[in-house]
């Protein structure tokens, strides 16, 4: 192979890396908060607090939710699955009538609203209640 | 014949020392519970025993893990009924059966998980639905194998109830006052590199192999040159010393 041949193709693999890092950067932008806002059915909005729906089961919307955008970290309940990201907090939780409810708070509001579930797991959990789920798996590790 | 019964002492005696330090391993909390801490293991059951009291269904897991380094095998097991407790007795139950495999750090086989979803009840639950939530039995040979197991098992429920053959348990947001001061801890990294990290390196590994082999391409004349001047000069001087 000529010297010529080695710099042109080195050249061209080096432009796909390129062109690689720049379309992750131009089309892998956004967060878990724009996915669900244009996936789901939007509710109701209080601040930086916005409740959805969907008529799939929360299995179904949290499992497709994680798959888009990978959790740090992920709780499941009988109430409900929840997915933590770095500024937000995403709980899914079934509808009476059927399909699911998709909360997204940002990290200090969605730790509050599901403080029994989430506060020993994510938090400085310091208060006690009927219900509360403890230090959760691997606190004790 | 005082041989033979010194032999048989002595056997007696080994066979008893092996027998306590059998019982001691397979007392020992880690050995009963190789996946969970046994305090995650009561935590899980009650809140199984919550749901099964709303549901009327009964939950459990069951993991059997094979370390081949230790060589004796253990049971990670517990329902609703308590720890160490399957459901089966229950009319209507759901259990998260597994198995872990560890193999030896001699060997070339990687370690191994499997879980499955057994009722009794027809329309109930079935595997492929817990893996639709995201949970795979590859993350029981991780590192947060105990978190993998407490979630899934924890899922059980709301999985029955999408199935239609229980009622589903009514979420209770802001049911509990948060205590000042208390807030979220270990806030993770960024959620944009966390989705695109794997492809933003290999993009960038890629261009950076690309730019090396273009890189070669420049360098390589120099190197070639240098080589054949050299020879031309060691010839050079052959044939000067000939010629005196």
């Amino acid at each position: 192979m000529s010297n010529r041949a080695h710099i042109v193709l080195g050249l061209v693999v080096a432009v796909l890396g390129a062109a690689l890092v720049l379309g992750v950067m131009v089309f892998g932008r956004g967060n878990v908060r724009d996915h669900v806002s244009q996936r789901y059915r939007f509710v109701q909005r209080d601040g930086r607090s916005a409740v959805y729906s969907s008529p799939e089961a929360p299995s179904k919307v949290a499992g497709d939710i994680a798959k888009k955008w990978e959790p740090a970290d992920r709780l499941s309940d009988p109430s409900g699955f929840f997915l933590r990201y770095r500024s937000d907090i995403v709980a899914v939780t079934p509808e009476p009538g059927g399909g699911s409810r998709i909360f997204v708070d940002d990290e200090d509001r969605g730790y509050a609203r599901w403080y029994p579930v989430v506060g020993g797991n994510w938090g400085t959990y310091s208060g006690g209640g009927e219900g509360f789920r403890g230090g959760g798996p691997g606190a004790g590790k | 014949m005082r041989a033979a019964s010194a032999r048989a002492a002595a056997l007696a005696a080994f066979l008893s020392v092996l027998s306590v330090a059998m019982a001691v391993v397979v007392a020992s909390p880690a050995a009963a519970l190789p996946v969970l801490e046994r305090a995650d293991a009561e935590e899980l059951v009650t809140l199984l025993a919550e749901a099964a009291e709303e549901q009327d269904v009964c939950y459990g897991w069951r993991i059997e893990v094979n370390d081949e380094e230790r060589g004796l095998p253990g049971w990670d097991e517990g329902s609703n009924l308590g720890l160490n407790r399957g459901p089966e007795s229950c009319a209507r139950f759901v259990q998260l059966v597994g198995r872990v495999r560890f193999t030896a750090e001699s060997s070339e086989s990687e370690d191994s998980a499997s879980w499955r979803l057994e009722t009794n009840i027809p329309a109930g639950p079935r595997t492929p639905d817990l893996e639709r939530a995201g949970y795979s039995a590859d993350a029981l040979v991780g590192p947060r194998d105990d978190v993998a197991l407490f979630n899934a098992t924890l899922a059980l429920p709301l999985l029955t109830a999408e199935a239609g053959v229980a009622p589903a348990i009514t979420a209770e947001p802001d049911a509990q006052p948060v205590a000042p001061g208390d807030m979220p801890t270990g806030r993770s990294g960024s959620d944009w590199l966390r989705q695109n990290g794997e492809v933003l390196a290999l993009g960038g590994f890629v261009a950076a192999a690309g730019l090396c082999w273009a890189g070669y391409g420049v360098v390589k004349p120099y190197f070639e040159g240098q080589h054949t001047n050299g020879r031309q000069d060691e010839q050079d001087g052959e044939e000067s010393t000939e010629d005196t």
